[in-house]
């Protein structure tokens, strides 16, 4: 039995300053390397994964046959369509669990900051609101590279 | 009648365990496999004191390429091997003083007397925490506390399991966060050297917690040096420069400014 496993941990870091809209970055390490890369956009963390699940690939097929460079692309290309809907679903319900983290601290701050909160709390909501939007617009993305990936299977089996 | 030791166990920084006070050697787990199972028993007992996890499960995470019979062999030695390792003297067929079964189920005795470093930092920050309000003081001594248990990384031999990492990167975020609530409350009390010495341990994690550098600059410049405020400043904007094309945040900026001009900073 063989069992290749790749993993990665991803910790965004939320900045605020002063009253200006939130500031998002983040770290993503693989766990069988130990390799590191620091991004402030989120395709940066997407390529660094692909790069390694692509590394793995290259090793799986990697032996005294010399393996086409096709089904290399298909296996890759199978590979991220199997992930590529599971991950938006993961990475929506994580950002909502940090919204609501968000939301019950807020709750906290609420009693001893009751003067000030209106204004506040209308501004947190609107970036909610759109940070959700730009989320929901990139799982719309995700969902169209996740079809063009499958079409791009199929042709490649067709052929 | 045997009496059960007691076991502390570091796994921040390195992984040590002491029997009774004394270190237990290297050789006394004989198999990697059954420190391994040791290590992997305390990171879910840091989860869950009271937790046991099926055998499958176990086996799954430690020898997860091998077929069932091969792994639930080599499950079972390394059983017996910790087991001897933990109680060199403990009577055949007796049970253990440190590990419960429940069924096909596997955990450390929550009423075992086992201390392990990385629960007491996580214990150590949240009873900071709770002094916060009422004592300064006495908050910062025991932010002092458990940010000295923090040795470095969680099971670092364990560095490319997935179970541990998850650990790892828990206990890593705790620390940054700790770290930096200490280094924001002595400024308040005019700890300055000791509030930098904190900032550039954060920034060696991780060199983009702007925070960190916000605090060096004041820091610094309640200390009256100047040029060293400035230099932390810059080496804020160089940083998030070169590594993610960014600017400093406004705030970082306006501390900077204030620097600059001669103006007094207050502590955040």
């Amino acid at each position: 039995m063989t069992q290749e496993v790749v993993s990665f941990v991803l910790r965004f870091v939320r900045e605020e300053s002063g009253g200006q809209p939130a500031r998002w970055r983040g770290v993503i390490k693989h766990v069988q390397s130990d390799h590191t890369a620091d991004f402030a956009r989120f395709g940066d963390a997407l390529l660094f994964m692909q790069n390694h699940v692509d590394d793995a690939i290259r090793q799986a097929f990697a032996g005294p046959d010399p393996v086409a460079p096709e089904a290399l692309f298909a296996e890759t290309a199978r590979l991220w369509g199997e992930m590529a809907p599971r991950y938006t679903d993961i990475m929506l319900q994580s950002m909502e669990v940090m919204l609501e983290q968000g939301r019950r601290v807020g709750e906290s701050f609420a009693e001893s900051m009751a003067n000030w909160s209106q204004t506040a709390q209308q501004t947190t909501q609107d970036q909610q609101g759109q940070l959700l939007d730009v989320i929901e617009r990139l799982a719309a993305q995700v969902e169209t590279l996740a079809a063009k990936v499958d079409d791009l299977e199929a042709r490649l089996r067709d052929e | 009648m045997f009496m059960a030791g007691s076991l502390r166990v570091q796994t921040l920084g390195m992984f040590r365990t002491w029997l009774d006070g004394a270190l237990l050697p290297n050789v006394a787990w004989k198999r990697e496999k059954a420190q391994r199972l040791f290590q992997f028993l305390i990171t879910v007992m840091l989860n869950n004191r009271h937790h046991v996890l099926p055998k499958e499960r176990i086996v799954a995470e430690l020898w997860p390429t091998l077929d069932h019979p091969r792994a639930d062999r080599d499950f079972k030695v390394a059983l017996n091997a910790l087991n001897d390792a933990l109680e060199p003297d403990r009577a055949a067929r007796s049970l253990s003083s440190f590990i419960v079964r429940h069924g096909l189920a596997y955990g450390l005795d929550p009423e075992a007397d086992i201390r392990i470093d990385a629960d007491e930092f996580r214990e150590g920050l949240k009873a900071a925490a709770r002094l916060e309000r009422d004592d300064l003081d006495a908050a910062i001594d025991a932010y002092r506390d458990a940010i000295d248990r923090y040795a470095g990384d969680y099971l670092p031999d364990a560095l490319y399991e997935d179970w541990a990492s998850l650990e790892r990167e828990r206990l890593q975020t705790l620390y940054l966060s700790g770290a930096m609530r200490l280094a924001a409350l002595l400024l308040h009390r005019q700890g300055y050297q000791e509030s930098i010495h904190l900032c550039q341990s954060v920034l060696v994690i991780d060199r983009y917690w702007e925070e960190a550098y916000r605090v060096m600059m004041i820091a610094h410049a309640l200390r009256g040096n100047r040029p060293l405020a400035i230099r932390a400043y810059e080496q804020c904007r160089d940083a998030l420069d070169d590594g993610l094309d960014l600017l400093p945040m406004a705030e970082t900026t306006a501390i900077y400014t204030r620097i600059v001009r001669g103006e007094p900073v207050t502590p955040p």
